[in-house]
C-alpha cells in the first residue's frame, strides 16, 4: 500500500514537472493566433506592438485563449466609453479574422489609422481582399502576387515580411 | 494457361487505362506560375543596356503520364494493387505561356538587381546580345494509386487510396554574351530542385490533383527563379570586369599616351 502510493507521488510530480504551467508568450516578431490551416495564421504583431498597447495585448491573450465572446464584450464596452483608437479597430479586426467574418473585418481594418500598423495594416488589407475574391470566386494568383510584391518592395529590409509573404503566397499557389 | 493470359491481358489494359485516366483528369488542372522576387532592389544607374533573344520550346505541350511500375499481390481474402506513374508537366497544366513567364521573369528581376538595361529587339542601341537556350526543361512528379479488396463471407470492401509525390524539376540553360558579333562570355546552368509536396488530410481526389499539378507548377516557379538570378549575376559580374578592363585599358593608354614634360 505504501510502494502504491510512493509511486502514485511519483507520477504525478513527474507530470507536474514536465507538463507545462501556463502559456508563456513566444518570443518571436510573429505570434500565431489560431492554428487552423488559415491565411492568416501568421499576424506578424511583435511584442512590442502588445507591451505598447493594452487593449491589444488583452485581445491577444483572449484570442489565444479562445475566449471569444469575452474579447466581443470587452471590445464594445471600449467603444461605448468613448474609445475609438487604431488598437480597438485592430482588435476587431483581429477578433473578425478569427471568427472568419472577413468583410467586418476588412470595415474594421479600414477604421484604423495608416500610421499606427502601416505595415499590418497592409499585409491585412491584401490578406482580407484574398479571403473575399475567393468567396466570390475572383481569386486571381497573378494579382495577389504583384499586390505582396509592392508591399515586400516597400520594406526591402523586413526579413520577415519576406518569410510570411512567402508562406502566404505559398497557401494562395495550392487554395483558391 | 488460358487464364493466365487473360489475367496478363487484363492487368496490361488496367494499368494502360490508368495512365490515361489520370492524363484526361490531369488535364482539368491548371495553375498559376509565378514567384516573389526577394532580391532587393539596386538604385544604380544602368549603364550597358542588352538585347535578349530567348530560345525556350523545351516544355512539352501536353502534360504526360507514364506508367513506372505495378505491384499486385493477389492473396485469397485481401488483394493490393499498386500502380506508380510518372507524370511530366506540360504547358497545358501552367496558366501563362512558360516562355513569356521566363521572358518577363528575367526582364523584371534585370530590373530589380541587374546593371543594365533591357532593349528592344529592334534597337540599335543595345553594344550587348545575350543569347539564352533551354535545353532542358523537365518537372517530374511520382503518383501512387493503390486498390485494397477485402473479400469477407457475404460482402467484399473495396478501397482506392493516391498519393502524390513531390516534384522535381530538372532545368538547364546556358547562355552567350556577346559585344557585337563577339563571343565574351558563355555560360550552362543546371537547376535541379524538388519541391516538397505537403498532401492536404482527408481532401478529395480532384483537390489532391490539383494540388499535385501546383506542386509541379511551383517547382518549376522556383526553379526558374534561381536559374533568372544566376543567370542576371553572372551577366552584372561579365558586364562590371568588362567596364574595369576596359578603364583600366583607357587609364594604360592615358598614361603611356601621356606627354613626357622632363624633356
Amino acid at each position: 500500500m505504501k510502494k502504491k502510493y510512493l509511486l502514485f507521488l511519483l507520477v504525478v510530480t513527474l507530470y507536474n514537472c514536465i507538463s507545462p504551467k501556463y502559456i508563456t508568450r513566444k518570443q518571436s516578431e510573429i505570434v500565431m493566433l489560431d492554428l487552423d490551416q488559415s491565411i492568416t495564421n501568421y499576424i506578424p504583431i511583435g511584442d512590442h506592438e502588445l507591451s505598447r498597447s493594452k487593449i491589444l495585448d488583452s485581445s491577444y491573450v483572449l484570442i489565444v485563449g479562445k475566449k471569444l465572446p469575452r474579447l466581443d464584450k470587452y471590445l464594445h464596452s471600449l467603444e461605448k466609453s468613448g474609445i475609438h483608437s487604431s488598437d480597438l479597430y485592430l482588435s476587431k479586426t483581429l477578433l473578425a479574422i478569427t471568427l472568419k467574418d472577413y468583410i467586418a473585418a476588412a470595415q474594421s481594418l479600414k477604421q484604423t489609422n495608416d500610421s499606427d500598423y502601416p505595415l499590418l495594416k497592409q499585409l491585412l488589407s491584401i490578406d482580407l481582399n484574398y479571403e473575399i475574391a475567393k468567396a466570390n470566386g475572383t481569386f486571381r494568383y497573378n494579382v495577389f502576387l504583384k499586390s505582396y510584391q509592392e508591399l515586400v518592395d516597400l520594406y526591402p529590409d523586413d526579413d520577415s515580411l519576406k518569410k510570411i509573404v512567402a508562406v502566404r503566397l505559398r497557401y494562395l499557389r495550392y487554395n483558391y | 494457361m488460358r487464364f493466365l493470359y487473360i489475367s496478363i491481358f487484363a492487368l496490361i489494359v488496367v494499368s494502360c487505362s490508368e495512365s490515361r485516366m489520370l492524363q484526361k483528369s490531369l488535364g482539368n488542372f491548371n495553375a498559376p506560375i509565378g514567384y516573389l522576387h526577394d532580391s532587393k532592389k539596386i538604385d544604380s544607374p544602368k549603364t550597358d543596356s542588352l538585347i535578349v533573344w530567348l530560345n525556350t520550346q523545351s516544355l512539352d505541350s501536353v502534360t504526360n503520364v507514364s506508367k513506372i511500375n505495378s505491384k499486385v499481390l493477389p492473396f485469397l481474402v485481401f488483394n493490393y494493387s499498386e500502380v506508380n506513374l510518372n507524370v511530366k508537366l506540360g504547358q497545358s497544366s501552367i496558366e501563362q505561356k512558360y516562355d513569356d513567364f521566363f521572358a518577363n521573369s528575367l526582364i523584371d528581376e534585370s530590373k530589380r538587381t541587374g546593371s543594365f538595361g533591357i532593349s528592344d529587339q529592334d534597337s540599335n542601341d543595345s553594344f550587348y546580345t545575350l543569347e539564352i537556350t533551354i535545353d532542358t526543361c523537365s518537372t517530374n512528379s511520382k503518383y501512387q494509386r493503390s486498390t485494397t479488396v477485402l473479400f469477407l463471407f457475404f460482402a467484399y470492401s473495396v478501397s482506392t487510396m493516391e498519393s502524390g509525390f513531390p516534384a522535381e524539376t530538372n532545368l538547364k540553360a546556358s547562355t552567350k554574351l556577346k559585344k557585337g558579333s563577339v563571343l565574351i562570355a558563355e555560360k550552362s546552368y543546371a537547376i535541379k530542385r524538388t519541391q516538397p509536396f505537403i498532401p492536404t488530410p482527408n481532401t478529395s481526389i480532384n483537390n489532391l490533383r490539383a494540388d499535385f499539378t501546383a506542386n509541379m507548377v511551383e517547382s518549376l516557379s522556383l526553379s526558374t527563379k534561381q536559374c533568372v538570378e544566376d543567370i542576371i549575376n553572372d551577366v552584372n559580374r561579365t558586364l562590371r570586369e568588362k567596364r574595369v578592363s576596359t578603364t583600366s585599358s583607357i587609364n594604360h593608354n592615358t598614361l603611356t599616351t601621356e606627354p613626357d614634360f622632363s624633356k
